[in-house]
């Protein structure tokens, strides 16, 4: 049939980019480690680093740091996801805007308050006599608070897909709110957690910004490789600590995937909301816990927007805007500001398309079924390369003349690529979500009625699944605004980026500039996400939450 | 409205991997007729339909709408209307929007207008131009769905149980409706259902599918009164299905015990034979007298009727449903009564058919 071969077109060309993008750059990557100074095959380059004596120490640093980050995030998370969800407490809404903040800020600016709080200088540090926050303590506050948000959500999600009925069972065979949380909450979301302890590893081993602002002199793997590459511009070093990090990633993804597969299968179609009861004990003990993790991340947010606004921390603390003047000093100035909101929005508007374009090949195009299996396994695979070691394969292969994307190297569109390929997976896994709850049979109607496909995805498909496109576009955009991990390789000279000029301006010792800039982003950020949040209400208020009527008002389960 | 068209079928077979969906199915739908495709649960009705339509190809056979060759065609050439299982209306557009989306291009606005309001018309919905589908009831939906799929001026209708998602009363009237409809418009229709009471109702002719293979194809009352195999008694309308063997010519032994008189040309003395018979076809004789005797186990109120189970004295397991009309004095449970079972109201079927048993026992019961 003539629409299947072009279906069969649209799933191949989403795998080619996905393949350029990342398949090429990873198998670089991979090259790269076996290949030594000479140019030969080998394995001299990778065993020189095996050897090396810091290698050891790094490894062992990173996973004790992300051993730690997780143990602590994942307690934590699930309190305040539990707080959002199964409590009847008040401001609700105010706790998950606060808890969510830091979705929204670059990774550097929590390490940019402790030392406004702890460092030589530092508000508190008098209190601990003198004790810094430099070194391993420093890294792990700092990617407690940077990846806490990112653990939240997941589980939040897990927790709010409780079956109601559970709950009203185990009430009426008698069992205490403390049994029904262990006997049916943790067990509902184990997945979820495992799910958050896997993304927090992840973030946590891949993070670059923390390590460098109050690492001191403890050593990771991430700093071994941006020291490889910035430092000393030795691609072998760099390429195979770059496959250390992505290793357990990967296998983590992977996991993950399995676990969620197997999952879905068990979500019973019939299942009702929760809705949770006041309990006082209960909420007081569990509010308590969320309303302390809400204010010392906006406590947070308000030490780096103070220092932003004083004359001379800590001597002069009269306010001033003189920080914003960030012209004055290296790092990008506003243009670098200006820069991170046109890679934010270009990232934006290709990855939603293109994040649409590959969910729909693959969810609902009549592609063959192999091709599009192979879609969605690929489309996962962004999520297992943390951004440095995607920041190293992209300069091995965009560096290369004989790649004929090479015009990309060294200018404006490498950036957009890499974060677009960064955050693909969730963009992609969003839509592909939107896209699954649509009904099966529009496509057959849009057939038998005429216009083929492309006029049922421009006339049905995309406009029922336009508020979600507009949360893809917000995630791209912070997601790009926000990252130095998956850029700091590549930005070339003339394009310097705020997030990255955060880095710069901190080694330059302007701390103060450096935390004006991660406020500015975070006010760009606030707006986008609040114009997201507009446009959502108005598309929804337009039709009447028409998708989920669509999927609720379904009669083929029938047959 | 175009020319009625009628449809043909021939030789249609459709194989998803190692599941055989069709099997060299072939019947017609006449011209401006309503036919109905009724049979159990996954025996490939939606698969047959969607072949017809041209949504998915079959894997041998062919398919002609008014004498021409439309095995090749897309969708759209075919000419065909189709409501879905789920209606698929498309929720972001009003009612006026999802009954455009497939009319010619060229026409006018004024002209489209025009002709969503005669379809709603038609339909029985006026002036509900610009709501949302969401604002309608399922009755209401299920409607659009209807003036969607007439919108283009189909040769043919293709409906794919497009009651089974109503409430029973909701069901009952829009049946009736939907019949009157396609008698007015004289389009010829072909409808899928799993409700063989519907199909009763309102077709003109019923297809009885099995397993990816049809069973038979004629008119309703043809289905009913003389089913072509046992499947089909039992599936049609309520039907006891009991095995016997032939013992004597002009004799059968129901359960291998009880003799009755039947029609037995067709077969061979020591034949083993299925014996339908439909509830209100057994005779009740009170008390002593001719036939088998049974007990009353089960009584059921059922109107205009009374319903009744009886179980035949010395056979395990032998029970027979039976219906008086409810003016008659029923027996109570436990009476023991004597059931004739008239020979012309008999239908011998070769074999004994384990599965056509278990149909029965489905419907025949309840
Ligand atoms: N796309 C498909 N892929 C694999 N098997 C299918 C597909 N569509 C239908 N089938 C199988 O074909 C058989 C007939 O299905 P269907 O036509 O939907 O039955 P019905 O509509 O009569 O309930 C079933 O066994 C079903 O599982
Ligand atoms: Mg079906």
């Amino acid at each position: 049939m003539k629409s299947r071969i072009g279906d069969n077109a649209a799933a191949v060309v989403a795998m080619a980019a996905l393949g350029a993008f990342l398949l090429a750059p990873l198998a670089a990557l991979a090259l790269q480690a076996v290949t030594s100074d000479d140019g030969r095959i080998g394995l001299a380059g990778a065993v020189r680093y095996l050897t090396s004596p810091g290698l050891a120490h790094s490894l062992a640093n990173t996973l004790e740091l992300a051993v730690a980050v997780v143990a602590t995030v994942i307690p934590l998370a699930l309190l305040t996801a539990f707080a959002l969800e199964r409590t009847a407490l008040p401001f609700k809404g105010f706790l998950t805007a606060a808890t969510g903040v830091p979705l929204l800020i670059p990774s550097l600016l929590p390490a940019l308050a402790l030392v406004y709080l702890f460092g030589r200088q530092g508000l508190l540090t008098p209190l601990f006599g003198g004790q810094t926050i430099y070194g391993a303590q420093g890294v792990y506050l700092a990617d407690v608070i940077a990846t806490f948000p990112h653990a939240l959500v997941i589980i939040r999600t897990a927790l709010s897909a409780a079956d109601g009925r559970l709950y009203e069972q185990a009430a009426l065979l008698g069992a205490k709110s403390w049994r029904a949380f262990l006997t049916i909450t943790l067990p509902g979301v184990r997945h979820g957690l495992v799910a958050a302890a896997t993304a927090t590893f992840s973030l946590t081993i891949a993070d670059i910004g923390a390590p460098k602002v109050v690492g001191g002199n403890f050593d990771v793997l991430a700093l071994d490789i941006f020291k490889a590459v910035v430092g000393r511009q030795d691609f072998t070093v760099a390429a195979a600590a770059s496959l250390f990090l992505l290793t357990p990633s990967l296998f983590a993804v992977a996991a993950e995937r399995m676990a969620a597969r197997k999952r879905a299968a068990l979500i019973s179609s019939r299942s009702t909301p929760f809705t949770p009861t006041p309990n006082r004990v209960r909420d007081v003990a569990v509010g308590v816990g969320a309303w302390t993790i809400a204010l010392a991340i906006l406590g947070v947010l308000g030490v780096c927007q103070m220092a932003a606004l004083v004359s001379r921390w800590p001597y002069d603390l009269s306010l001033s805007l003189a920080q914003y003047d960030l012209d004055r000093v290296d790092g990008g100035g506003w243009s670098a500001l200006s820069n991170s909101v046109l890679l934010g929005l270009t990232t934006a508007t290709l990855g939603t398309a293109f994040a649409f374009f590959a969910a729909w090949a693959s969810e609902r195009s009549k592609a063959t079924p192999a091709l599009r299996q192979a879609l969605s396994a690929i489309a996962l695979a962004p999520a297992a390369v943390p951004g440095l070691a995607l920041g190293v394969a992209y300069v091995l292969v965009f560096n290369d003349p004989a790649n004929p994307l090479h015009i990309l190297y060294g200018g404006f569109g490498i950036l957009i690529a890499v974060s677009v390929t960064h955050a693909f997976t969730v963009a992609y896994l969003t839509c592909a979500a939107a896209l699954k709850s649509l009904d099966a049979e529009f496509e057959a109607a849009g057939d038998v009625l005429g216009g083929g496909g492309a006029r049922l995805v421009a006339r049905v498909i995309a406009p029922l699944c336009a508020p979600t496109l507009v949360e893809v576009f917000v995630y791209l955009f912070v997601a790009a605004t926000t990252t130095v991990s998956a850029v700091v390789f590549l930005y070339p000279p003339d394009v310097k980026l705020a997030s990255v000029a955060i880095l710069n301006m901190d080694d330059a010792g302007d701390i103060a500039p450096a935390a004006a800039m991660g406020m500015l982003i975070v006010y760009v950020n606030l707006c986008a996400r609040g114009l997201g949040l507009f446009a959502q209400t108005l598309l929804k208020r337009r039709r009447t939450s028409s998708a989920d009527a669509a999927v609720s008002g379904d009669p083929a389960r029938a047959h | 409205m175009s020319e009625a068209a009628s449809v043909r079928v021939q030789g249609l077979s459709r194989r998803f991997g190692t599941v055989t969906a069709l099997n060299g199915v072939g019947f017609t739908a006449p011209a401006g007729e309503l036919t109905c495709l009724i049979g159990p649960s996954g025996c490939g009705k939606t698969t047959l339909l969607r072949l017809i339509a041209g949504l998915d190809a079959p894997s041998e056979g062919a398919i002609e709408i008014d004498g021409q060759d439309v095995t090749r065609l897309s969708p759209a050439q075919r000419g065909a209307g189709m409501v879905f299982q789920s209606y698929a209306l498309f929720p972001n557009m009003t009612v006026e929007a999802n009954i455009s989306y497939g009319m010619k291009r060229g026409l006018s606005a004024r002209e489209m207008s025009a002709r969503v309001d005669q379809l709603l018309e038609t339909v029985g919905l006026p002036g509900l131009n610009h709501r949302l589908p969401n604002a309608l009831s399922g009755g209401q939906q299920q409607r659009v769905a209807i003036a969607r799929a007439l919108a283009p001026d189909p040769r043919i209708l293709l409906l794919d149980e497009p009651l089974a998602a109503l409430d029973p009363q909701i069901r009952e009237r829009l049946r009736v409706e939907l019949k009157s409809l396609q008698h007015r418009l004289g389009v010829t229709t072909i409808m899928v259902t799993h409700d063989q009471e519907e199909a009763l109702a309102i077709a003109d002719r019923i297809v009885v599918m099995r397993a990816g293979r049809i069973e038979q194809a004629d008119p309703p009352e043809t289905v009913y009164n003389l089913p072509a195999s046992a499947f089909v008694a039992g599936f049609v309308g309520a039907a006891n299905v009991i095995p016997a063997t032939v013992s004597a010519p002009g004799q059968i032994q129901l359960f291998g015990v009880r003799s009755l008189a039947a029609a037995t040309a067709d077969f061979a003395i020591g034949a083993s034979v299925t014996v339908c018979v439909r509830p209100e076809a057994v005779r009740l004789e009170q008390g002593e007298g001719r036939g088998v005797s049974a007990r009353i186990v089960a009584r059921q109120f059922a109107g205009a009727t009374q319903k009744l189970e009886a179980a035949l004295e010395g056979v395990a397991r032998a029970r027979v449903s039976l219906e008086v009309p409810a003016d008659r004095p029923a027996p109570p449970i436990g009476a023991l009564v004597h059931l004739d079972f008239p020979a012309d109201r008999l239908r011998l079927f070769p074999g004994a058919e384990a599965s056509a048993v278990s149909a029965q026992d489905e419907v025949a019961w309840t």
